[in-house]
């Protein structure tokens, strides 16, 4: 949680150093009233107040990512927060009628800040509106991720290759790609439609995803070709994960929704393994011939 | 000569509405609708409406199906669309059609029902097939001359539909086929779809070996397939099944060694010149245009296939000295001979080169590139 506070500590020191200067100011130019003059209420009031900004301020920042509502919460909520402070800080110095930057915090900024406050309110309510459909349609999104969005396909590649590039001139470090697709996809799609072969793609990924360990990356090709990067993986070991996602989908009990007909999912599986003198491009392309080869032949091939 | 029937006045058209609505466009819309998209966005400026897709006797025409593929790549951008449309098309739902080309006993009847019924199968980006002696190819041609971004997304999905149709029905479930493609992105779904045969080529264009295609499939039936193609035949007598520029192409390919005329070509249709003029650009295509396809297409195969050289196919082609015909072949395909050789190197099977080799200086006629049927 403190993480995030770390992405405002320049807004928090901004704001803190123009309540110094204000303090500064009123110094300056402003003379001290005498202990018996000072209306304790309204300092416990108008003190009060500024300090419960002062905690919204940092509770606020401390919750949200850098982004352009919380900009606009800050400032909102700084306004108000200096309009607070002078106004605290005028019952202990006594100002005369020329001192108008005085007046400016403490008349100003107020209305200032709360029209900022709700510029920045109405922004973050159509922002919970958004993330709410997203989680009422968290299918969906996922869905988009694989099909829809091009750029999430293509970057899946890309990232892919992006983290092949990482360390690459470091022979010693082994890298493994595993190419994977269900046998008969296609065959599925025509038969079942667009919509199942959707959710039988999503389901089936979950499932891969399961039996990966947190450092490896899957992403989508194309169809239904996912390539799974395994870093810092011997070829055995390779083999060893590619066989347990095989056998993970031979237990996966798909069901095909209007009927309710179980449907045998295999998948077909092709391990690339890199060689020295080998480019990311001839390791992807080594991918691709092992799941063309696996796809013919028994289901399962090596590529070295 | 005339080469026009008599009674053929006629040809197909970009407006010309032939086709049943849910030919093509059954797949299309299950596709827009699992995601999520609004039918009436799709349809919009095609001047159809939901209750037309449902009707059985509706029918539109290339145009609308242009239309409503523009519209699919506004609102479904996605690179793979036209793959997975063209993954689910063939057989298909093309009534008799469909029929025929299920029930096809081989890759080589597939490609004969395809030929024959190319404009209800397959419209817009229609396919222009050869069968020779030893190749089957299969040119995907812009007939109406649609705007390059719907021709690329019909080229794709034709594509994928003839590579899925081959390994749904194949006994090995493999697809020989090469393909070549304008535009190739490496990290596209090409590879994916269309085989591990794909090059970048400056033309789209599929070839397979004859005996790949002639090995029988699966569930095949020549009769059911001869009664298909009979019964498509008799129910749509009344639409001309060619249009325009393939005539005139029908009609340059058997010409290709005489001087030809846009003077002469009209007279042969029994039209004069500005009438052919006018119909031609009706299809966004020009006179010149189509010879140049035509010659392109002949050495092409000449070069790549039958091993001619230079000298040869330029005396053949009638266009002067080879140094003629390197500059024409140039302007038409943008490589020289010798780099279109090399460019074209994997893309011919390494079987079919290396028995043309053997007789590279024989006399085989060029009869190879057949007629179109019809």
């Amino acid at each position: 949680m403190n993480s995030l506070l770390t992405l405002h500590t320049r807004k928090l020191l901004f704001i803190s150093l123009l309540a110094g200067m204000v303090f500064g100011a009123s110094m300056l130019f402003g003379e001290t009233k005498v202990i018996a003059d000072v209306n304790w209420l309204d300092v416990l009031g108008e003190g009060g107040s500024a300090l419960a900004i002062a905690v919204w301020l940092v509770m606020i920042l401390r919750s949200r990512p850098a982004g352009r509502v919380t900009n606009l919460l800050t400032l909102g909520l700084g306004f108000i927060f200096l309009a607070m402070w002078q106004d605290t800080l005028d019952e202990f110095f006594a100002f005369s009628a020329s001192q108008i930057w005085e007046n400016i915090i403490e008349s100003g900024f107020f209305p200032m800040g709360l029209a900022l406050l709700t510029y920045g309110l109405w922004h973050w309510h159509k922002e919970q509106l958004s993330i709410r459909s997203q989680l009422l349609k968290r299918e969906q999104c996922f869905r988009d991720h694989l099909w829809i969005d091009n750029i999430g396909q293509v970057a899946g590649i890309d990232q892919v290759r992006a983290a092949l590039l990482k360390n690459w001139h470091d022979s010693n470090i082994s890298r493994a790609l595993v190419f994977a697709e269900i046998h008969n996809f296609s065959a599925f799609e025509r038969r079942y439609g667009f919509r199942e072969a959707e959710r039988l793609l999503r389901e089936s990924g979950e499932i891969i995803m399961l039996n990966l360990r947190q450092h490896d990356l899957m992403c989508r090709f194309a169809r239904d070709r996912l390539v799974i990067l395994l870093p810092s993986t011997n070829p055995d070991q390779a083999m060893l994960i590619a066989k347990d996602i095989q056998s993970a989908i031979q237990h996966f009990a798909f069901r095909e929704s209007s009927s309710n007909e179980r449907i045998h999912i295999e998948l077909r599986i092709g391990v690339a393994v890199r060689q020295l003198g080998d480019l990311p491009e001839d390791l992807i392309e080594k991918g691709h011939r092992a799941i063309e080869s696996a796809s013919s032949g028994n289901g399962l091939s090596l590529v070295s | 000569m005339t080469v026009a029937q008599d009674n053929k006045s006629q040809w197909l058209s970009i407006e010309q509405k032939y086709l049943p609505v849910h030919f093509q466009l059954a797949q299309l819309l299950d596709l827009v609708m699992s995601a999520d998209i609004p039918q009436h966005k799709i349809l919009r400026g095609t001047g159809l409406f939901y209750e037309d897709l449902v009707r059985s006797d509706a029918l539109i025409c290339p145009k609308q199906m242009a239309v409503l593929v523009a519209n699919t790549q506004q609102y479904l951008s996605h690179q793979e669309v036209s793959f997975r449309w063209g993954a689910s098309l063939w057989p298909g739902y093309a009534g008799v059609f469909s029929q025929s080309l299920g029930a096809s006993e081989s890759l080589l009847a597939a490609l004969e029902t395809l030929k024959l019924f190319r404009h209800w199968l397959s419209p817009v980006v229609v396919p222009d097939i050869h069968i020779t002696d030893t190749l089957c190819l299969v040119y995907w041609k812009n007939t109406y001359g649609v705007d390059e971004k719907v021709r690329r997304f019909f080229v794709e999905a034709y594509m994928s539909a003839l590579v899925s149709l081959t390994i749904e029905h194949s006994v090995d479930g493999q697809s020989h086929w090469r393909c070549g493609v304008q535009h190739l992105d490496a990290n596209g779904p090409h590879r994916v779809y269309l085989g591990e045969h794909v090059s970048c080529l400056n033309m789209d264009v599929m070839v397979i070996e004859r005996r790949e295609a002639e090995i029988e499939w699966r569930k095949g039936s020549m009769h059911l397939r001869e009664l298909a193609t009979q019964q498509a035949l008799t129910a749509y007598r009344h639409v001309d099944a060619e249009t325009f520029p393939e005539a005139v192409q029908v009609y340059l390919s058997s010409r290709l060694s005489e001087a030809t005329s846009v003077a002469v070509a009209a007279e042969a249709f029994s039209m004069s010149c500005a009438t052919l003029k006018r119909r031609l650009s009706a299809y966004g295509t020009h006179f010149q245009a189509l010879l140049d396809e035509v010659r392109m297409q002949h050495s092409l195969y000449l070069i790549h296939v039958l091993g001619w050289s230079n000298e040869r196919i330029a005396d053949y082609l009638n266009v002067g000295d080879s140094a003629n015909f390197r500059r024409a072949f140039k302007r038409w395909t943008g490589l020289s001979p010798s780099a279109s050789r090399d460019k074209y190197a994997s893309f011919i099977p390494r079987q079919i080169k290396s028995n043309q080799s053997s007789h590279t200086n024989s006399e085989l006629p060029p009869s190879g590139l057949p007629e179109y049927a019809l």
